[in-house]
């Protein structure tokens, strides 16, 4: 059936309809007849919020807007963001290792606003009011209404006793920390010691902790640092791929320790003298509980690269969107499944299915998102058995890399999504750099361009 | 429009820099490194142009609103490695104009001498159903701007 402008304006009456029926007016209007239906609201665009400009909150704006117009929908999207461009986590090992500059992972949101119509906001989002359908921005007074309001604001890490990340930077979110790791790196001492500390899963990747220790053991050795590499690792043993990272971490000479909760840092002096990690080993039965810890350990190092347990972002937290430490979503819409906050959506990291929090879930994500708000727009219903896909590629050295392609399928039992299928490169290879590119490349232009 | 793009991509890494001065002059505070030095040093020549696609040029058939509900999503997640509409960017499989040529490409990947591609793993995830709804897809595009 062609979309006419009388039956678009039809499903526009029908939506503000169901909308304002909500309300206590709503349902004397209701009672009074359409007649009383507010008719100007036909007419208003639609008001998307997007706050977080990563790879979920970049392809929600554009697809927003490229299919909504496809729909013979109206949709007024903006994206607010703190930063002017996104530092992709995605391939940022290679920054670490000095093989590609930290610049060209800067994706700008230009594209967004100059060829697909989104407005920009480079700004914070510090409360939201679900009930009035209202965001605040950074300076606690300004107000911006919204019909749908997506939230893609990454992940925050649970804290450690003395952590400063200015001076043991997690290097996992954001260019500042990318950099000062990358730097502490390169300004690494002959005979120094690095240790990393793998978070508790569910963790952010590509690249995985894994692949950050092997890459930077690689690295040292390449320099010729006759390195000491920890990995202090909160798993039992590696979660993925057990067998390649232990070959090798067995190649490079890395120490590997499972079961391991830092106590606390001692982030060291300006100098960045001073550093060291203090954990102990847990004790588990068969079944992963703890029954027991050992004596404290400490080790002193020239760089730690801390990379903290993970939780969703501090503004899910804020406007109690979380249970637990992640946003509980409905995976056919992502809206919130928490009463009271209906019209809100968490997209990539800070929701809270069993999809892998990539940046390439995230971008699949929001395309499951807008298309499901825009056939409610539509007044149809949401596509009823969505797939999430995921095919990431990261160095495992300075020259092979490794892959994983995942698919999750929503199982309308559970009403959860589901992994179906699940599969590694058989081997880490050189074969696998130029691919990686080319699909690190176009989940780029797909997400930002 | 083209011409456009490429300012674009010119203006996409002035803010880079600006931003990399600034960081530089606050990490001077923590006493760690001028950052600017960093990447002189690094000449890995990777870049990922973004702007590459040209909208204007991009057709869908109005008649793709009429397929079925699923057909436009699914096809949309194979743009994260075959670019937008199926417009691949830096010398990567197309899929846009695509019909029976997909459901081939699919049958042929669930094939165990592909297993060390990646499109094995996507071969085995997807339906013969949704193979299909991408079918109905991909032939409702077009593109005519250059590659």
């Amino acid at each position: 059936m062609r979309k006419s402008t009388i039956d678009l304006e039809i499903r526009h009456a029908m939506w503000s309809r169901r909308r304002f029926l909500k309300t206590g007016a709503g349902i004397l209007a209701g009672m009074a007849g359409l007649n009383a239906l507010p008719i100007q609201a036909a007419a208003d665009p639609h008001k998307i919020v997007v706050v977080g400009g990563g790879f979920g909150g970049a392809t929600a704006a554009k697809y927003f807007k490229l299919w909504a117009r496809e729909s013979g929908l109206d949709v007024d999207v903006t994206l607010i963001d703190p930063n002017a461009n996104y530092s992709s986590p995605i391939l940022s090992g290679m920054v670490v290792t000095r093989q590609l500059e930290i610049d060209r992972l800067d994706f700008s949101f230009d594209r967004l606003r100059d060829v697909h119509n989104v407005n920009l906001l480079q700004d914070s989002v510090t409360a939201i009011d679900s009930a009035g359908k209202t965001v605040t921005l950074s300076d606690g007074t300004t107000t911006l209404p919204y019909d749908r309001l997506i939230l893609a604001p990454g992940i925050s890490f649970i804290d450690v006793e003395g952590w400063d990340k200015d001076k043991i930077p997690h290097g996992w979110s954001g260019r500042d920390q990318l950099q000062l790791l990358t730097q502490q790196l390169a300004d690494f001492p002959e005979g120094g010691t690095f240790v990393l500390k793998v978070p508790a899963a569910p963790y952010r990747c590509p690249p995985g902790p894994y692949e950050r220790a092997s890459t930077v053991a690689d690295y040292l050795q390449v320099q010729n640092k006759n390195a000491r590499v920890i990995v202090l690792d909160a798993q039992a043993d590696i979660a993925i791929e057990s067998e390649t990272f232990h070959d090798l971490y067995d190649e490079f000479g890395v120490e590997y320790y499972g079961n391991i909760q830092v106590q606390r840092v001692n982030s060291g002096d300006d100098e960045g003298n001073g550093k060291s990690i203090t954990y102990v080993t847990l004790e588990k039965d068969i079944d992963g509980n703890v029954i027991g810890q050992s004596s404290e350990q400490t080790i002193e190092a020239d760089v730690i690269n801390l990379i903290g347990d993970h939780k969703a972002a501090d503004l899910i937290f804020e406007a109690g969107l979380n249970d637990g430490n992640w946003a509980p979503v409905n995976p056919l819409t992502y809206e919130s499944t928490i009463s009271g906050k209906e019209f809100i959506h968490i997209l990539g990291d800070s929701q809270g299915t069993p999809i892998v929090k990539a940046g390439q879930a995230a971008n699949n994500e929001a395309k499951v998102c807008v298309d499901a708000i825009l056939r409610i727009l539509a007044g149809e219903t949401p596509y009823g058995s969505p797939i999430v896909t995921v095919g990431c590629s990261a160095p495992v050295t300075q020259t092979k890399v490794n892959w994983a392609g995942n698919i999750w399928r929503y199982n309308a039992g559970t009403l959860q999504m589901e992994k179906y299928v699940g599969k590694f490169a058989p081997e880490p290879s050189e074969a696998n750099w130029q691919p990686m590119l080319q699909w690190a490349h176009n989940l780029f232009a797909d997400s930002f361009g | 429009m083209k011409l456009m793009h490429k300012n674009n991509h010119r203006k996409w890494y002035r803010p880079a820099g600006m931003a990399m001065i600034s960081l530089a002059g606050s990490l001077l505070l923590t006493g760690c490194f001028d950052s600017s030095s960093q990447d002189n040093e690094i000449n890995s020549g990777i870049y990922f142009d973004i702007s590459t696609v040209d909208y204007s040029a991009v057709t869908v058939d109005a008649s793709a609103a009429d397929l079925a509900p699923g057909a436009r999503l699914l096809a949309s997640q194979c743009a994260e490695c075959h670019g937008t509409y199926g417009v691949a960017v830096r010398d990567w499989p197309d899929l846009w104009g695509s019909g029976r040529q997909i459901s081939n490409w699919m049958k042929l990947y669930q094939d165990l001498n592909y297993e060390d591609n990646m499109m094995h793993v996507h071969a085995l995830g997807y339906t013969e159903d949704e193979v299909n709804l991408l079918k109905t897809y991909y032939p409702k595009i077009e593109y005519s701007g250059a590659q």
